[in-house]
C-alpha cells in the first residue's frame, strides 16, 4: 500500500534530498520551505508557483528522477563547465529546468488530485458498504421482528385472552421507529379484533343459553306446581315418597337452569313476597343433592327477620350455590353447618362451613373475584371453563344486581371453606310471625337460656315460633291446650275470622262432653238435635 | 316480567329429611297423636320438632297437625310414622271409631258435625 500523500496545503514537508548541496547542509533530511529552493539555487528567475518537493511514485525511488537531480547537480557543481556558448547553455538549461519543474509540479498536482479523489472514493465506498451492512442488519432485524410477531406474540396474545396466566412477550425492536409502530399497530389490531369477535360470539352464546334456560325454567315451574298439588292430595306414604323424589329432582333441575339463566343475563325468574330468612335458607337447601347433610342453626333474634321480596329469591339462589359448593367439596358423610346470625351492624349473615379440603389459593382468588360482582356485566361464558363453572359467576351477577355481599376466602373451623353471605340492612325487613309464621321446615331458633324445668315439659317450654301465642307466659301455661292460630287471608269458614281466645281446661272438658252428647243424640234422632241446639 | 302467582319456596320433602315412612305405618286423618315425652333427636328435622312441640301439651289429630304446620296431610302422616317408630309419639285410634257403639256403625254425617261445630262456637 503506498503511503498516502500529505495534503497539498501543508507548508512543511519532510523530504529526502539527494545530491551534494543538500547533503552538505543536511545529510539526511531537510525541511524544505517552498521559497528557499528558489532563492538558494539562483537558477530560476521566477519564484515557484508550487512548493517544490519530491514526490515518490509507488515503487519508484526518488533517485530515478534523473532530470532534477542530475541537472541540479551538474548545474551547481559545474557552473562553468566546458561549453562553447555558456549563455546559450545556461539559457537552455534554465529553460529545461523551468520546463522540468513545471512538469514536476503539474504531475505532482495531478497526482495529489488523483490521490484526493481516490481517497474520497474509498471513503465513499467504505461509507456505502457500512450503510449497506447497516441496512442488511436492519432488514434482518425487521424480519426477525415480523417472525417474532407471527410466531410468538400473536399466539401468546390469543392465549392471554383465554387465561391471564399466559405471558405476552414484548416487541424485539423497541426503537420508536415507524416499523416498530406499525408492528405494534398490527398486534393491537389483532387483539382488538379478537376481543370484539369473542364478545360477539359470547353474546350469541349467552342469548341462546338464556332462551333455552328460560323455556326450561318455565316448564320446570309448571312441573313443580303439578307435583306440589299431587303431594297435597296424596294419602299414600309410598306414593308420596315417589312424588318427593320427582319434586327433588325437579328442584335440582330448576337450580341448574336458573343458575345458567342468571349467568347468561336473565333475572332469577320469579319475585317472592317478603320472606323469613330461615325459609329462604331452607328453600335453598331443598334444591341441592344431598340436602340431608345440611344442618341449619339459627341464632337470629326473635321477631321474624325477613328478606325483602325482591332479594328473597336472589339470596336463596346464592345460598344454594354456596351450599352446593360445600356439599360437593366435602365427603358424603360430613355435615355442612349453616349458621344464621345477626351482626351488630344490623346485617344478617348466613355462614356456611364445610369440612372439605378447602380451596386452592388460585381457586380462592378466582372465587373472590367472581363473587365480588365487579365485572359481572362483562363476564364471558367462555372464561368459565368447559363445562362452565357457573356458581360463582351467578352469585357475582346477583351481588352486582342486589347489593348483598359474599365472601369465600375464609377457612372454616374444620379446615374447609367458610362462605359467608351477608344481607345488608336495606334488604332486611321484619315479618310478623303471628300473621305470617315461617314454614314448618324452617330452622328452629336456638332456645334462650332458661331456668331448669321438669323434663316432661321441657319440649313444651321451647316456644315454636308462630305456632302458639307468644304472649302467653310459658311457666303457668303448661297445662293449657295449644293455641290455634288463624291463617291470615284464609277463607275456611266463619270460625277462622274469630279472634283466638284463651281456653280454660274445665270449659274445654265441658264442651267436649257436650260434643259427645251431641254425637250420641245425632245417632238417635233429629229431635234431640233440635232440642240441643235450642 | 310481571310476577306470577306466589311460588312455593320450601318443598314438603324437606320435612321428612329425605327418609321414607316405615312400612307398617297406617295413619288416618283422625288418628290422635300424643307425645311420649322424649325430646327430639339430632336427626329430626325442624318439622319433627315442631310436631313434637305441638303435641307436647296434649293430643292432636293428624289433620289438626297438618293444619297447624301447614303441611299436606300425607306429609304429616309420614312425619308421625317416623316419630312413632322412633318412640316419640303414641298414636291412638281415630276418635269417631272409638266412639262408635258397634264396630260397623257409620260415622256421623257431615251436616250433623257442622251443626255441632257451630253450636260449640256459639257457646
Amino acid at each position: 500500500m503506498p503511503s498516502l500523500p500529505l495534503p497539498p496545503d501543508c507548508p512543511v514537508r519532510p523530504r529526502t534530498v539527494l545530491g551534494a548541496r543538500t547533503s552538505r547542509t543536511n545529510p539526511v533530511r531537510t525541511w524544505d520551505f517552498g521559497k528557499r529552493a528558489a532563492s538558494q539555487g539562483g537558477r530560476t528567475d521566477a519564484p515557484l508557483p508550487y512548493p517544490r518537493r519530491q514526490v515518490g511514485l509507488p515503487g519508484v525511488g526518488v533517485p530515478s528522477r534523473p532530470i532534477s537531480a542530475g541537472d541540479r547537480r551538474s548545474h551547481s557543481e559545474d557552473p562553468l563547465s566546458v561549453t562553447p556558448n555558456p549563455e546559450a547553455a545556461v539559457a537552455v538549461l534554465g529553460a529545461a529546468t523551468v520546463v522540468g519543474t513545471v512538469a514536476v509540479v503539474a504531475l505532482a498536482k495531478s497526482r495529489a488530485a488523483l490521490s484526493r479523489r481516490c481517497a474520497e472514493l474509498s471513503a465513499q465506498t467504505a461509507e456505502q458498504s457500512q450503510a449497506l451492512a447497516a441496512l442488511q442488519a436492519r432488514e434482518a432485524a425487521q424480519f426477525e421482528e415480523l417472525r417474532h410477531l407471527v410466531s410468538s406474540r400473536l399466539p401468546a396474545a390469543a392465549l392471554h385472552l383465554i387465561s391471564d396466566h399466559h405471558p405476552v412477550p414484548g416487541a424485539l425492536l423497541d426503537d420508536g421507529s415507524d416499523y416498530a409502530a406499525q408492528i405494534q399497530a398490527a398486534h393491537d389490531l389483532f387483539v382488538e379484533s379478537l376481543v370484539e369477535e369473542r364478545g360477539r360470539i359470547d353474546a350469541a352464546a349467552r342469548a341462546a343459553l338464556r332462551g333455552a334456560c328460560t323455556a326450561i325454567q318455565a316448564q320446570s315451574f309448571r312441573l313443580q306446581t303439578l307435583v306440589d298439588d299431587l303431594q297435597r292430595d296424596c294419602r299414600d306414604p309410598e306414593v308420596l315418597q315417589e312424588y318427593f323424589r320427582i319434586d327433588q329432582l325437579n328442584e335440582r333441575v330448576l337450580r341448574l337452569v336458573q343458575k345458567a339463566a342468571i349467568v347468561s343475563g336473565s333475572w332469577p325468574g320469579l319475585v317472592r313476597p317478603d320472606t323469613h330468612l330461615p325459609d329462604v335458607v331452607a328453600g335453598a337447601t331443598s334444591r341441592l343433592h344431598g340436602f340431608e347433610r345440611v344442618q341449619v342453626h339459627t341464632k337470629l333474634p326473635a321477631g321474624g327477620v325477613g328478606v325483602v321480596g325482591r332479594a328473597a329469591e336472589p339470596v336463596a339462589v346464592a345460598c344454594a350455590e354456596l351450599m352446593a359448593n360445600a356439599l360437593e367439596s366435602s365427603r358424603g358423610d360430613l355435615a355442612v353447618e349453616v349458621t344464621l346470625l345477626q351482626t351488630d351492624n344490623g346485617s344478617v349473615c348466613v355462614q356456611i362451613d364445610d369440612a372439605g379440603k378447602g380451596m386452592t389459593r388460585e381457586a380462592v382468588a378466582r372465587g373472590t373475584r367472581l363473587v365480588a360482582g365487579d365485572n359481572a356485566g362483562n363476564l364471558l361464558i367462555t372464561e368459565l371453563g368447559d363445562p362452565p363453572a357457573l356458581g360463582f359467576a351467578a352469585i357475582g351477577q346477583l351481588v352486582a344486581d342486589h347489593g348483598f355481599h359474599v365472601s369465600v376466602d375464609q377457612v372454616s373451623p374444620y379446615g374447609g371453606v367458610r362462605a359467608v353471605l351477608a344481607v345488608p340492612k336495606h334488604l332486611l325487613t321484619t315479618i310478623d310471625e303471628t300473621a305470617e309464621p315461617p314454614s314448618a321446615m324452617a330452622a328452629m331458633p336456638t332456645p334462650a337460656p332458661r331456668t331448669p324445668i321438669p323434663p316432661v315439659t321441657a319440649v313444651s317450654a321451647e316456644p315454636a315460633e308462630g305456632l302458639r301465642d307468644v304472649s302467653a307466659p310459658s311457666a303457668g301455661d303448661a297445662h293449657t291446650l295449644p293455641q290455634r292460630r288463624r291463617r291470615s287471608g284464609s277463607s275456611r269458614g266463619r270460625s277462622l275470622t274469630r279472634a283466638p281466645r284463651p281456653v280454660d281446661p274445665e270449659e274445654a272438658g265441658t264442651a267436649w262432653g257436650d260434643f259427645e252428647q251431641a254425637v250420641a243424640a245425632g245417632r238417635d234422632g233429629t229431635e234431640s238435635e233440635n232440642k240441643d241446639k235450642s | 316480567m310481571s310476577p306470577g302467582p306466589a311460588r312455593r319456596l320450601v318443598p314438603s320433602y324437606l320435612a321428612t329429611g329425605g327418609v321414607g315412612a316405615p312400612e307398617h305405618s297406617r295413619f288416618e286423618e283422625l288418628t290422635a297423636l300424643q307425645a311420649t315425652g322424649r325430646s327430639a333427636l339430632p336427626h329430626h328435622t325442624p318439622a319433627h320438632q315442631r310436631l313434637l312441640n305441638l303435641v307436647s301439651d296434649g293430643g292432636l289429630t293428624v289433620m289438626e297437625i297438618a293444619g297447624y304446620l301447614r303441611l299436606p296431610v300425607g306429609v304429616v302422616k309420614m312425619l308421625a310414622a317416623q316419630l312413632v317408630s322412633d318412640g316419640h309419639l303414641r298414636a291412638a285410634a281415630p276418635l269417631p271409631d272409638a266412639l262408635a257403639p258397634a264396630i260397623n256403625a257409620g260415622r256421623p254425617d257431615k251436616a250433623l258435625l257442622e251443626e255441632v261445630m257451630h253450636g260449640l262456637l256459639a257457646l
